[in-house]
């Protein structure tokens, strides 16, 4: 059920916070605007004397009584004001952040495709997605551009090789948002695998985790792939290497020899042998 | 009585259901041409896009559409296992049943001694799943002609693409399905609402309030059924434990930026 009181406090919360630049900017302002009147004014009567500080000397004189002082005030908080002006620029940088970042993925990735697509003709979508090979632009954007003429993707891979060059400054970023989308989507699919059970899902989560390099996650997923549906080779074969990345060889060994005596599974075999050989990594 | 914004609540379930399914000028032109396509001797057909953007839905409505006329099978969840893939493939394509393991070279024998001139139409959704073994397979398999594949992958663009040059050899074509512009986010919401007869909830949403759902949401239709369900609760909630009416003029900002925290849009 719905906590509408928690939810109006969050809100609260969330108004004051998204308040808070403006709140900010403003004083700000407030400060400033009175700081500059005041130095404008007290530099042009004071021509002969150049420097502000020359300037707030002549304050004190008795000549302005009532505009000395609240002027006078007024001048700290335009003191101050430098850091709040480096305080404001973050709350503000927070809120266009789901905009702007996700068109920067999507241009770096097509370009990055595109340019590496010639030398592996096809498959690998499941696995190695991420180190792929060369492929002429003008082919994808062909078969593209037959089929939707006015599909914005074709228009972005235009764009990209004329920007080509400045792609190469940006790899690092990529990397790093590539990671947190591998993980949104794994949490995503875990989402979906808690509300239908699917095993194909359980399954996908361990290998990506594994992929990742997240063993102890990779066993969980592959054990509950196992507990629903223990037909499943590439599913014993994530648990066994997960278990070996966890060092337990031991373990690793007797579950592959159990799943063999069922299954006479060869790949299964196979990672058996490279594992008592020593040559699984 | 029933209380309309409970009504309207239950339209935004995230549920899959051909008959709720809504005509966009632009998914009608994808929809036209997906169908046509099925028409042609082509081999396979990828229809792809991001999560939530109505894969599903129109699989399922396409298999709706088509069930009477077509030999046309869907498949919701992948089925894992190669051999159980074939098993239930012949079960329901060619009425086999198996009891061994069945591999591609005999089930291949079987698609090619009963072809019919009908070819059967076999829609597998959420096709990532398979593994890529399996997928090679079925391309194998669809280039016999005997059978037509209809696949939904839903991946991150970079896969997405990948995902495309595995079809590339092969005659296929592709679809790509995109969230909602703001206008039509606006035809899906009221379309939604009226289906479902609830006119005065529909009448709330102005284009300015869709444009605030469409900047929270950027039209994704899953994203948006999660807000306004969760904004029909909250105003069912309060219709519970208010006494005076609540506007139905228009929807305060306030309610949609509570139902965006509660369903994660905005962190707060
Ligand atoms: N054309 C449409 N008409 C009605 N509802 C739709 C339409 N497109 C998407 N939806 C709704 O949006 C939600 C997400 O769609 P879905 O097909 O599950 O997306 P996907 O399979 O691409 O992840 C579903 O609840 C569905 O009811
Ligand atoms: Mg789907």
């Amino acid at each position: 059920m719905l906590n509408i009181h928690d939810l109006e406090k969050r809100w609260r919360r969330y108004k004051i916070k998204s308040f808070l630049p403006y709140v900010i900017v403003s004083i700000v302002l407030f400060a400033i605007v009175p700081a500059v009147y005041y130095f404008y004014t007290t530099n042009t009567k004071a021509v002969p004397q150049k420097k502000p500080t020359a300037a707030k000397k002549t304050v004190p004189k008795p000549m302005l009584p009532p505009k000395n002082k609240p002027a006078a005030v007024k001048a700290k908080p335009a003191a101050i004001q430098p850091e709040p002006m480096a305080v404001q620029p973050k709350p503000i940088a927070v809120q266009p952040k789901p905009v702007t970042v996700q068109p920067k993925t999507v241009v770096i990735k097509k370009t990055k495709e595109t340019s590496f697509q010639t030398l592996k003709p096809s498959m690998n979508f499941m696995k190695n997605i991420q180190h792929e090979v060369r492929q002429p632009q003008c082919r994808y954007k062909k078969t593209k551009q037959k089929q939707f003429k006015e599909r914005k993707v074709t228009e972005a891979v235009q764009d990209i090789s004329v920007e080509s060059p400045a792609i190469k400054k940006e790899k690092k970023i990529n990397i790093t948002i590539q990671r947190k989308e591998t993980q949104n989507d794994i949490y995503e699919i875990i989402k979906r695998f808690k509300k239908s059970r699917n095993p194909a899902l359980s399954l996908f989560v361990a290998k990506k985790y594994y992929e990742l390099g997240n063993y102890k996650q990779a066993y969980n997923y592959a054990l509950i792939t196992n507990q629903i549906n223990s037909n499943i080779e590439a599913s014993w074969i994530v648990f066994a290497k997960s278990l070996m990345q966890l060092h337990q060889k031991n373990k690793a060994i007797h579950t592959l020899q159990e799943y063999i005596k069922v299954s006479h599974s060869s790949n299964a075999e196979i990672l058996l042998n490279e594992i008592k050989s020593g040559k699984f990594k | 009585m029933e209380s309309i914004f409970a009504n309207s609540k239950n339209v935004f379930l995230d549920t899959v259901n051909a008959k709720d399914y809504i005509q966009l000028d632009r998914v009608s032109a994808i929809y036209k041409s997906l169908k046509d396509s099925i028409a042609k001797p082509l081999k396979m057909v990828l229809l792809f896009g991001k999560p939530g953007t109505g894969k599903s839905m129109f699989l399922s409505k396409l298999y709706d559409d088509l069930a009477q006329e077509c030999n046309i099978y869907l498949y919701e969840t992948p089925i894992l296992d190669e051999t159980e893939f074939y098993k239930v493939l012949a079960q329901d394509i060619f009425n086999i049943q198996y009891n061994d393991t069945l591999n591609l070279t005999q089930f291949m024998k079987i698609v090619k001694e009963r072809a019919v001139e009908e070819v059967p139409i076999v829609l597998l959704d959420e096709a990532q799943l398979y593994s890529e073994v399996l997928m090679e397979k079925i391309r194998l398999l669809s280039d016999t002609r005997c059978i037509k594949f209809v696949i939904t992958l839903h991946k991150t663009e970079k896969e997405d693409l990948i995902a495309k040059e595995h079809f590339q050899t092969r005659i296929w074509e592709t679809f790509e399905l995109e969230n909602a512009s703001k206008a039509e986010l606006k035809i899906y919401i009221q379309k939604k609402l009226m289906k479902a007869n609830c006119f005065d909830t529909a009448n709330m949403f102005h284009t300015k309030t869709v444009n605030k759902i469409y900047k929270l949401t950027q039209g994704n239709y899953r994203d948006t059924n999660k807000l306004l369900y969760t904004l029909f609760d909250i105003y069912h909630t309060y219709e519970k434990n208010t006494h005076f009416p609540l506007s139905t003029t228009h929807i305060p900002n306030k309610f949609i930026e509570m139902a965006a925290i509660h369903t994660g849009l905005i962190n707060a």
